[in-house]
C-alpha cells in the first residue's frame, strides 16, 4: 500500500460515518438573570427530550465566551446542578464585562448536545437583578 | 483542572496554532498580514455549510474550506502583493473587514431533518453538529486537530532545508537581493500567501465544528492581530515559534488566572518587556541555529 | 439636492473629527516612522481616568480636559520608553536609509518596525484592560458639552459644537504644518525622521526629538478623545479600537505621515461614509470605509500612497 492509497483511505473513512445519525435532539431552554457588578449570570436550563418530556439526570456544563474574542478562556465553565424540578438545572457564571455573550450549554449523559445562545448581559444597579435577554442584531 | 476542560483547552491551542502558523507563513516571505482571520472565517463558513447543509463528511468539508481559503487568499494577493510592508498590512486588514461585513449579509437557510439550518447573517450560523451527530468524542477531535497541526508542521519541516524552503526564506530576508539572484519573488510570495490562507481556513473549519456556532463578530481584527503577535513572540526561526507564542499566551493565561481581571495587564506588560530584550522572539534564527549546532555536536561526540 | 448637501456637510463635520483623531497617529509615523498600535488605548485610558474623576470626584469639564490631555502624554511616555525609544536607538539599521537592509521584513519595513508593532500591540491590550477595570460598565458618563441648538442657514443645519471640533482640527493641522515646515524645531523633527545619522552629526539629539514628537502626538490623541467624547457625553470600551481604526484610515487615505493629508483623508472618509450610509445603511457605511481604504492603497502608484502621494515614508507635512 503506497502513500497515495493510504491518503485516499484516510479521506474516505470519515465518509463512511455520515449516513447513519438520526438527530433526536433535546429541546433546550435557557433563561439567565444578571446581577451584581460583574455581572454574574444566574442561568436556568430546562431540558426536554425529543419527545417533550423533561430530561433529568443529564450532565450540564455552562460556558461563556464573548463573540469578539473566540478563544480567550476568560470565564471558567461551571456545572449546572439539577434543582428540585425534573429537567431543570441551575448554574452561575462569572462574567468579566457586560455586553453580548455566547453562552455554551454542553450536555453529557443520556444525550450529547451542544447548544449556543447569545445573550446581552448588563450590570444591574447595586445588588438588583435584571434579565439577560437574547441578543438581537 | 478537570480533564474535559484540559481537552478543550488543548483543542483551542491546536486551532489557534494553525492560525498563528498561517500568519507565520506570510511573515516568512516578508509581509505582515492582519487579515488571516478572514480566511479563518471563510474556512469556518465553507466547511460548516458543507457538513451541515450538504451533508458532507468532516474531512471533505475541511478540505473544501482549505481550498476556499487558498483560492481566496491567492486571488486577493494579486493586487496587494505589490504594496510595501505597512501598506500591505493595512490592505489585508481592510480586506478582512470587508469580508467580515459581507458575511453579515450571508443568508442561506435550508431545512435539514426538520430543522432550519444555515448561516443567518449577523445572527450567526448555529448548529454545526457533525461531531455530535457522529458521536465524535472531544478526545477524538483533539487528536484530529493535533494530527492536522502535526501534518502542517511536518510539511514545513520537510520543506525547510529544500530549495523551496530556502527560497521562501531568502525572499523574506531581502526581496531585492532575492530577485537579483533570479528567484521568482512574486510567485513565491503568492505561494506562501495561498498556503497561509489554506492553513487558516483549516483552522477555521475545525473551530466551526468544535464550537457548533459561528458568527461574523468572531472574526474581527483582534484575532488576526493576535495571530501575528503569537508568531512574532514565538520567533520566526522555525514553524514551532508560532506554537510557542500561542502556548505563551494561553499558558500564561491559565497561569495568571490568579490575576483574574488583570490578565491582559500582566500579559501585555510581559510581552512588551520580553520583546525589548529579545526582539526576534523566543525561537529566533540565531537560537535555532545554536540549538541545531548543539544537537549536531552532541551527535558527534556520543 | 438639499439632502445631498446636508449629508455632505454632516459627513465633512464627522470627517473633521476623524482627522483630529488621526493627527497624532500620522504625526507619530511621520516623525518616528513607526505605527503606534497603542494609540487608541492610550487616549482611552486617559479618557477613562478623566471620566472616573468626573463621576467620583466631580471634576469640572475643563479639569477633565486637562487630565485627559496630560495623562495621554504621560502614558505616551511609558509607551515610548517601552516600545519605540529603546528599540529604535539600538537597532542595527541605524543611519541606513537604503532599501536593501539585511534585517528587513519586506520592502519598506525593517525588523525593528515589526517588533515595535508587536510590543505596541501588547501595550494596547494592557492599557485597554486597565481602562475597562477602572470603569467596568459598558456606558459611562463623560462631561457633556454638546450644543443644545442647531444653526440653520439656507436650509442646511449644523451643530455649533461639531463645527468647533472641525475648526479645532483645522487649527491644529495648520499649527503643526507651520511648526514642521517653518521652524527650526520642526526641521529637527523632520530631519530626525528621514536622515537620522546626518541629523545626529549636526547636533540634533535624535532620541530626545523623537520622544518629544511622540509625546505631542499622544497629547493630541487626548485632545481628540476629549473633543469626540464631550460631544457624546459618554464613553464606552469601544473607544480604543474606534480611534485607532478611524485614525488609521483617515491617515492612510491622506498618506501616512502627512499632517495635511490626514485632514483631507478624514474629510474624504467622513463624506463617503455619510453618503454610503444613506445609500446602503449602517452595514454599507462600514463596508464603504474599508473599501475606500483598500481602493486608495491599491490604486496608488507603487511607493507612494494616499491622496497627497507623499507615502508616509517621506516627511511629516
Amino acid at each position: 500500500m503506497n502513500t497515495r492509497s493510504l491518503l485516499l483511505l484516510a479521506l474516505l473513512l470519515p465518509a463512511a460515518l455520515t449516513a447513519t445519525a438520526q438527530s433526536r435532539r433535546p429541546q433546550v431552554d435557557l433563561k439567565c438573570e444578571a446581577h451584581g457588578m460583574g455581572p454574574l449570570l444566574d442561568c436556568t436550563v430546562r431540558l426536554r427530550g425529543a419527545d417533550g418530556q423533561p430530561l433529568p439526570g443529564a450532565g450540564v456544563t455552562l460556558g461563556a465566551t464573548m463573540p469578539s474574542m473566540p478563544m480567550a478562556h476568560t470565564v471558567k465553565p461551571v456545572k449546572a446542578l439539577p434543582t428540585a424540578v425534573p429537567g431543570e438545572y441551575r448554574g452561575q457564571l462569572t462574567l468579566e464585562m457586560s455586553g453580548a455573550w455566547a453562552i455554551e450549554i454542553d450536555l453529557t449523559g443520556p444525550v450529547r448536545e451542544r447548544v449556543v445562545r447569545v445573550l446581552m448581559a448588563e450590570e444591574c444597579d447595586g445588588d438588583g437583578r435584571c434579565p439577560a435577554p437574547p441578543a438581537r442584531r | 483542572m478537570p480533564l474535559e476542560q484540559a481537552v478543550g483547552l488543548a483543542t483551542d491551542i491546536a486551532i489557534l496554532s494553525l492560525l498563528a502558523l498561517s500568519a507565520y507563513l506570510v511573515l516568512l516571505v516578508g509581509r505582515i498580514s492582519f487579515g488571516q482571520q478572514a480566511y479563518f472565517a471563510l474556512g469556518a463558513y465553507a466547511s460548516g455549510m458543507a457538513s451541515t447543509l450538504a451533508g458532507w463528511a468532516l474531512a471533505p468539508s475541511l478540505l473544501l474550506g482549505a481550498a476556499v481559503g487558498a483560492v481566496a487568499s491567492g486571488l486577493l494577493a494579486w493586487p496587494t502583493l505589490r504594496l510595501s510592508g505597512l501598506n500591505y498590512a493595512v490592505a489585508t486588514l481592510a480586506l478582512a473587514e470587508m469580508m467580515r461585513i459581507a458575511l453579515m449579509r450571508l443568508h442561506f437557510i435550508r431545512e435539514v431533518d426538520g430543522y432550519t439550518v444555515g448561516p443567518q447573517g449577523a445572527e450567526g450560523f448555529r448548529d454545526i453538529r457533525w461531531l455530535l451527530e457522529n458521536d465524535v468524542s472531544p478526545g477524538a477531535f483533539l487528536l484530529l486537530c493535533l494530527a492536522v497541526l502535526a501534518a502542517a508542521l511536518l510539511v514545513l519541516a520537510w520543506l525547510r532545508p529544500r530549495r523551496l524552503g530556502l527560497a521562501l526564506r531568502q525572499v523574506g530576508h531581502d526581496e531585492v537581493l532575492a530577485a537579483s539572484q533570479g528567484l521568482p519573488v512574486l510567485r513565491l510570495q503568492l505561494l506562501a500567501v495561498a498556503a497561509a490562507g489554506a492553513l487558516a481556513a483549516l483552522g477555521g473549519g475545525l473551530y466551526a465544528h468544535r464550537a457548533t456556532y459561528i458568527e461574523p463578530a468572531l472574526f474581527d481584527p483582534m484575532l488576526g492581530v493576535h495571530a501575528v503577535g503569537y508568531a512574532l513572540i514565538g520567533g520566526l526561526g522555525t514553524a514551532l515559534g508560532p506554537l510557542l507564542g500561542v502556548m505563551f499566551d494561553i499558558g500564561l493565561l491559565e497561569a495568571t488566572k490568579v490575576f483574574a481581571g488583570w490578565r491582559m495587564v500582566v500579559f501585555g506588560g510581559l510581552v512588551a518587556l520580553f520583546l525589548r530584550f529579545r526582539p526576534r522572539g523566543l525561537l529566533d534564527e540565531a537560537t535555532v541555529h545554536r540549538i541545531g549546532a548543539a544537537w549536531r555536536h552532541f551527535r558527534r561526540t556520543s | 439636492m438639499l439632502e445631498f448637501l446636508q449629508r455632505t456637510l454632516d459627513g465633512w463635520l464627522e470627517g473633521s473629527a476623524y482627522a483630529l483623531v488621526g493627527l497624532g497617529l500620522t504625526l507619530t509615523f511621520g516623525t518616528l516612522r513607526r505605527l503606534n498600535l497603542a494609540y487608541g488605548a492610550t487616549a482611552m485610558l486617559a479618557a477613562y481616568v478623566g471620566a472616573w474623576l468626573y463621576a467620583r470626584q466631580g471634576l469640572p469639564a475643563w479639569g477633565v480636559a486637562l487630565v485627559v490631555v496630560g495623562l495621554a502624554a504621560l502614558i505616551g511616555l511609558y509607551v515610548e520608553r517601552l516600545c519605540f525609544g529603546a528599540i529604535g536607538s539600538g537597532g542595527s539599521t541605524q543611519g541606513h536609509e537604503g532599501r536593501g537592509s539585511a534585517t528587513r521584513v519586506g520592502g519598506g519595513f525593517d525588523g525593528t518596525e515589526v517588533v515595535a508593532l508587536a510590543s505596541s500591540f501588547a501595550l494596547w491590550m494592557q492599557l485597554e484592560q486597565l481602562a475597562v477595570n477602572l470603569l467596568p460598565r459598558h456606558l459611562n458618563a463623560f462631561p457633556d458639552l454638546a450644543a443644545r441648538t442647531e444653526w440653520g442657514f439656507f436650509g442646511l443645519y449644523l451643530r455649533p459644537d461639531r463645527l468647533a471640533v472641525a475648526a479645532l482640527a483645522l487649527l491644529i493641522t495648520l499649527a503643526l504644518t507651520r511648526w514642521l515646515m517653518h521652524t527650526r524645531g520642526g526641521l529637527a523633527w523632520r530631519a530626525a525622521a528621514t536622515q537620522r545619522t546626518a541629523a545626529g552629526l549636526v547636533g540634533i539629539r535624535v532620541g530626545q526629538v523623537q520622544a518629544t514628537a511622540f509625546l505631542v502626538a499622544c497629547a493630541l490623541s487626548g485632545v481628540a478623545a476629549f473633543a469626540v467624547l464631550s460631544l457624546e457625553g459618554q464613553i464606552t470600551p469601544m473607544l480604543g479600537m474606534w480611534m485607532l481604526t478611524k485614525g488609521l484610515v483617515a491617515a492612510m487615505l491622506g498618506g501616512l505621515g502627512s499632517v495635511r493629508g490626514v485632514l483631507l483623508g478624514g474629510w474624504l472618509l467622513g463624506i463617503v461614509e455619510a453618503h454610503a450610509q444613506a445609500a446602503f445603511g449602517a452595514v454599507g457605511r462600514e463596508f464603504a470605509t474599508y473599501a475606500l481604504l483598500f481602493l486608495v492603497l491599491v490604486a496608488s502608484p507603487a511607493g507612494r500612497s494616499g491622496l497627497l502621494g507623499r507615502g508616509g515614508l517621506r516627511h511629516a507635512a
